[in-house]
């Protein structure tokens, strides 16, 4: 092959791929890069039709971070953020693989129908089921807690993880636990001793996923607990910087921006187990 | 290349009569109690916590109950008002359109995304990560940041627009209808094409290079390998992809809370958000529930008739 | 910048956090066995839930009063804040479970009220004894529901016209007083680039204004008597059509999507020439020192607040009722009362509005009187405009149907969908008309 065409071949794909995802990839950025400017903007700029919108022209501010720091309990707020996702993608992971293995690999009556059924749950939508569900949690005891969103949580998660860890276990190959079978072990050993070590990348994509919805939830946090040092973070900020008809949104973008960065940074460790641990999921 | 199933392996084996065929369908009759021993934490959580809100939720709709009060049973009544309601019947058409839509520019862009995703060899952490970030930040908050950027003084999209002198006034993006549909489908696609592109990207890595390359090999161009390799093989990851954020897509509520409130006059309501106005704000929980609810039966026979080709796992071989 | 200050409640913090890490788990067992909720044996509590308030000083003024009289009665006090876009959700929340706090904020209607009749605590000799000593309510019978006191009415925001007093002097007109007025001056201010602004879209003040101008000329939505619905008059056709003239001539589309602050940024930005609004946008732009665009003068220096303007039949207008009421399912309703008779004394009410610099108005009338509408140049009128506001279900008394003309913004669409020329005037009317009838009809109540 002689050089030009050795040459086009390596500027090809800069066209055909690296252009064309260019977009995409601003697209997906603009938005949080604006949050980003936003949060460091002094307000006067901030509220000046003639500023421009994406630099910061009248110098960086730290105002909206200590505003957020020091000013409010956000810091209590991220926490307990914190222990409700963690607790809760726990415990869905968890029931999410001991559910997931005997819709996987056994055959049993119902196991259809319950598989219909999980998903039949997302059919009402939270906007309508908190109602009932407040008088269940009320019933409980657990009004006012965190208690009630690590019990609650799960609701929506388990359906999720279940679905993708079922269909994660299904592209293991069946030899490895039969042989483990044969040679005594029971179905639990085999799950936690064989199975699971080798679906790592599922279930840490099915843990992401809870993660992730469960930092994100509003409604119930709302909804359920009251007290100021338990809310939740989006909870908290919304209530304490939206007030009557004024918006603080430097201290809005702060918010987001600090809030945000837990999963980033849980993502940017396990990103390559997260696509791995869809890529078989999905298929199978 | 044969699809086989994997039921068939275990008819098979049972067929062949082996000992360790046998073995194997002993293991699985003795494995019924097992398995139920395993599902029964989650179901039971599925019980206590959804099935009675979620029963509740149907009773609501088919009574007149407002909040706190049980009401009584009267049947498709509440269905039957909100047929003559005009806010309701926008409100249908609204979340066809915002769906379909929606799920339109999700399914072909993810597409693309996606195939731009698997050919990308350098910085892909960099870009995958990037690409997904969308979906991870609060949905509260990022709504609200595409709401200070459309806002009618500041947005920065009307500035960029005039700055590049493609516009002279300002776009009504929130004020005009149809502009406002416009941008609550955008902002939902925002959010939801890293879900449809990555997973999608999944199932591409899966399928296996042979086939490409035989196809190639047949004198198969890339647009006919497209459509007759990789398009027919995504379609069990398609139709995953597409039931789920259809379902939920149909259930948006933040997205036109934020940034119209189901205005200007009506037409941006979606269920959700026409259910809260009614149900919540104005007490009548019935009728809140009834427009929740309204899709309903059509997508329970959704749901059975997706699952029903899903679940038949399929295999290579 | 302003500042929020948290409540230092450190020790309480730790304390909830430890108590739910710890103990919660054998608590949660002994709970299930037992089918119901623990009782704290022997404290005595009292929980509030109000909104987060546009001064944040009125919110910590009245925790202060929580905690003053907490210590006073032995009682373990606590004060939750909720933004105001989210009561709704929560008040239904409560009642549906019938547990959660013992005082509650309703709003921003009295129609709350209505809606949960069979769940507030009777106010009556709370009212009773409130009254007298603040000079008695300013319109008793505004604040009955179905002729009892369910709530005692806590705040508005009254709303008079705030205008930018340069650009009336460049366009050399004065002491506007009519709608009339302002659709002319809104005239001349578009065609130099600052347009009138008032909402027409699903917001609060979308409601406020546009009833506001219905009833100025003479219309109204219902009767006397809260259930006939008298929407379709001349009156309201003479409404619909100045309508339709303010906003094609005098202001800008945007106006269909604008939100409750909307209208307080298009001021501050020194883009619109005047809005309809309470002094909020005032405050802001005093305390971030936002300057006229171009400009090293200071826009709060140019802003005026004047009467809420006057139409040919009447001057009226309306704002939200913010009110606060005790839940009948509360183990606490004694103690609750207790403090509401605590927090309507004359003095605490005082300090309550001076820490709101008057943007919290109560109705309590030696309260309109208050020496912090004279501190300040421009709160003059704000005694004024409360005298001629009456609630959203006006001439009609409030009721649950009347609140929800107003939470499904039937008015504001009834006048924007004339005046964006997508139906003629009787077209929407008759849409109004018969949204109106379907909302009254199902509130029927049942024998």
């Amino acid at each position: 092959m002689n050089s030009a065409a050795r040459w086009a071949r390596r500027i090809r794909p800069v066209f055909t791929l690296y252009v064309p995802v260019t977009p995409f990839v601003l697209f997906a950025l603009f938005p949080l890069y604006f949050m980003l400017v936003t949060s460091f903007k002094k307000n006067a700029e901030l509220y000046d039709v003639n500023a421009v919108p994406f630099l910061i022209g009248r110098g960086v501010t730290f105002g909206h971070y200590e505003l957020l720091s020091k000013d409010t309990l956000f810091w209590s707020w991220f926490l307990n953020s914190l222990i409700v996702s963690l607790a809760a993608t726990v415990i869905s992971v968890v029931l999410g693989v001991l559910a997931a293995y005997p819709l996987a690999r056994l055959k049993f009556p119902g196991a259809n129908s319950f598989g219909v059924a999980i998903f039949v749950t997302y059919l009402v939508p939270p906007s309508l089921l908190f109602l009932p569900l407040s008088t269940v949690v009320a019933r409980l005891g657990l009004s006012d807690s965190l208690w009630a969103l690590v019990v609650t949580y799960p609701t929506f998660l388990v359906p999720f993880c279940t679905w993708l860890l079922m269909g994660y276990f299904r592209t293991v190959p069946k030899e490895i636990e039969e042989c483990a079978m044969l040679d005594g072990c029971n179905r639990l050993q085999t799950l936690v001793r064989i199975l699971l070590p080798v679906a790592v990348p599922g279930v840490i994509c099915a843990a992401l996923f809870a993660f992730t919805l469960s930092w994100n939830e509003f409604l119930y946090a709302l909804v359920f607990v009251s007290p100021a040092e338990l809310k939740t973070m989006t909870v908290g900020v919304f209530s304490e910087l939206i007030r009557g008809d004024i918006y603080y949104w430097g201290g809005l973008m702060a918010g987001a921006c600090i809030g945000s960065l837990p999963i980033v940074v849980a993502y940017v460790f396990f990103l390559d187990y997260y696509v791995s641990g869809l890529t078989a999921g999905a298929v199978k | 290349m044969q699809l086989k199933t994997l039921n068939g392996d275990v008819a098979k084996a049972v067929g062949r009569g082996d000992g360790q065929a046998r073995a194997l369908s002993d293991l699985l009759v003795r494995d019924t109690p097992v398995a139920y021993a395993f599902i029964a934490p989650a179901f039971f959580l599925l019980l206590f916590l959804v099935a009675y809100p979620f029963v509740l939720s149907v009773w609501l709709s088919l009574s007149d109950a407002r909040v706190g009060e049980t009401g009584s049973f009267v049947g498709l009544e509440n269905f039957q008002r909100l047929l003559t309601s005009s806010i309701f019947l926008q409100t249908l058409q609204n979340s066809i359109i915002f769906t379909a839509a929606a799920l339109g520019a999700k399914t072909v862009f993810g597409m693309a995304l996606a195939l731009l995703l698997f050919r990308i060899g350098r910085f892909k952490r960099l870009i995958r990560g990037a690409v997904l970030l969308p979906f991870i930040v609060p949905t509260a908050l990022s709504t609200l940041v595409w709401w200070w950027m459309f806002e009618p003084l500041y947005s920065v999209v009307n500035w960029t627009l005039k700055s590049l002198h493609i516009v002279s006034r300002d776009i009504p993006w929130l004020p005009d209808p149809y502009l406002a549909m416009f941008t609550v489908v955008l902002v939902n696609t925002w959010r939801g094409l890293p879900f449809f592109a990555i997973t999608i990207l999944a199932g591409l890595v899966a399928i296996p290079r042979e086939l490409y390359e035989a196809a190639e090999s047949d004198g198969a161009g890339p647009v006919s390998r497209f459509w007759h390799i990789t398009v027919p093989l995504l379609k069990p990851v398609l139709g995953v992809v597409i039931l789920f954020s259809a379902i939920f897509t149909l259930a948006d509520f933040n997205i036109v809370y934020v940034l119209t409130k189901g205005g200007p006059m009506n037409m941006t309501h979606l269920f959700a958000t026409y259910s809260f106005a009614l149900g919540l704000q104005g007490g009548q929980i019935s009728q809140g529930a009834a427009v929740s609810l309204f899709l309903f039966p059509i997508l329970l026979i959704v749901v059975f008739t997706q699952l029903r080709m899903v679940r038949r796992a399929t295999t290579y071989e | 910048m302003t500042r929020l200050s948290a409540p230092t409640v450190l020790n309480s913090r730790r304390v909830s956090r430890r108590r739910f890490l710890g103990t919660t788990g054998a608590g949660l067992a002994g709970v299930l066995a037992s089918g119901k909720a623990p009782a704290i044996a022997q404290t005595r509590e009292l929980t509030f839930l109000s909104i987060a308030s546009f001064v944040p000083e009125t919110d910590k003024e009245l925790k202060r009063q929580l905690d003053e009289w907490g210590a006073k009665n032995k009682v373990k006090v606590r004060l939750d804040i909720i933004a105001h876009l989210q009561l709704q959700t929560k008040k239904a929340a409560e009642v549906q479970a019938r547990s959660g706090h013992d005082l509650t904020a309703l709003g921003p209607g009295l129609g709350d009220a209505d809606l949960y009749y069979d769940y507030l605590a009777d106010l009556n000799d709370v009212a009773a004894d409130v009254a007298p000593k603040s000079g008695g309510w300013l319109n008793p019978n505004d604040y009955l529901i179905r002729g009892k006191w369910k709530l005692l009415p806590w705040w508005q925001p009254p709303f008079p016209m705030a205008v930018r007093t340069d650009l009336l002097e460049q366009l050399n007109e004065k002491n506007p007083d009519t709608w009339e007025d302002w659709l002319r001056i809104g005239k001349k201010g578009k065609a130099i680039g600052h347009p009138f602004g008032t909402a027409m879209g699903h917001s609060g003040d979308a409601n406020v204004t546009l009833l506001s101008i219905l009833w100025s000329y003479g219309g109204s939505y219902v009767g006397k008597d809260g259930r006939t619905i008298t929407i379709n008059s001349k009156e309201t056709r003479q409404a619909m059509d100045f309508v339709k003239r303010l906003y094609t001539e005098a202001m800008d589309p945007e106006v269909l999507a604008w939100d409750d602050a909307s209208n307080n940024r298009c001021l501050n930005a020194g883009k619109c020439i005047a809005i309809h609004n309470p002094i909020s946008a005032y405050e802001s732009a005093k305390k971030d020192k936002v300057l006229v665009p171009g400009t090293q003068r200071e826009i709060a220096e140019v802003v005026d607040h004047i009467n809420t303007p006057r139409g040919p039949a009447d001057r009226k207008a309306t704002t939200g009722f913010w009110c606060v009421g005790i839940w009948n399912f509360s183990k606490n309703q004694d103690l609750a009362k207790d403090f509401l008779r605590y927090h309507f004394q004359p003095d605490n009410q005082n300090k309550w509005v001076d820490a709101g610099h008057g943007f919290n108005m109560p109705f309590l009338t030696n309260l309109t009187k208050h020496a912090v509408y004279k501190s300040d140049k421009q709160y003059r009128f704000i005694p004024e405009v409360a005298k001629v506001t009456v609630p959203p279900s006006w001439p009609g008394p409030t009721t649950a149907a009347s609140q929800q003309v107003w939470d499904l913004y039937i008015i504001p669409d009834m006048f924007a969908q004339h005046a964006t020329g997508k139906m003629t005037a009787d077209q929407a009317i008759a849409w109004a008309e018969k949204e109106m009838q379907e909302i009254y009809a199902g509130r029927k109540r049942r024998p």
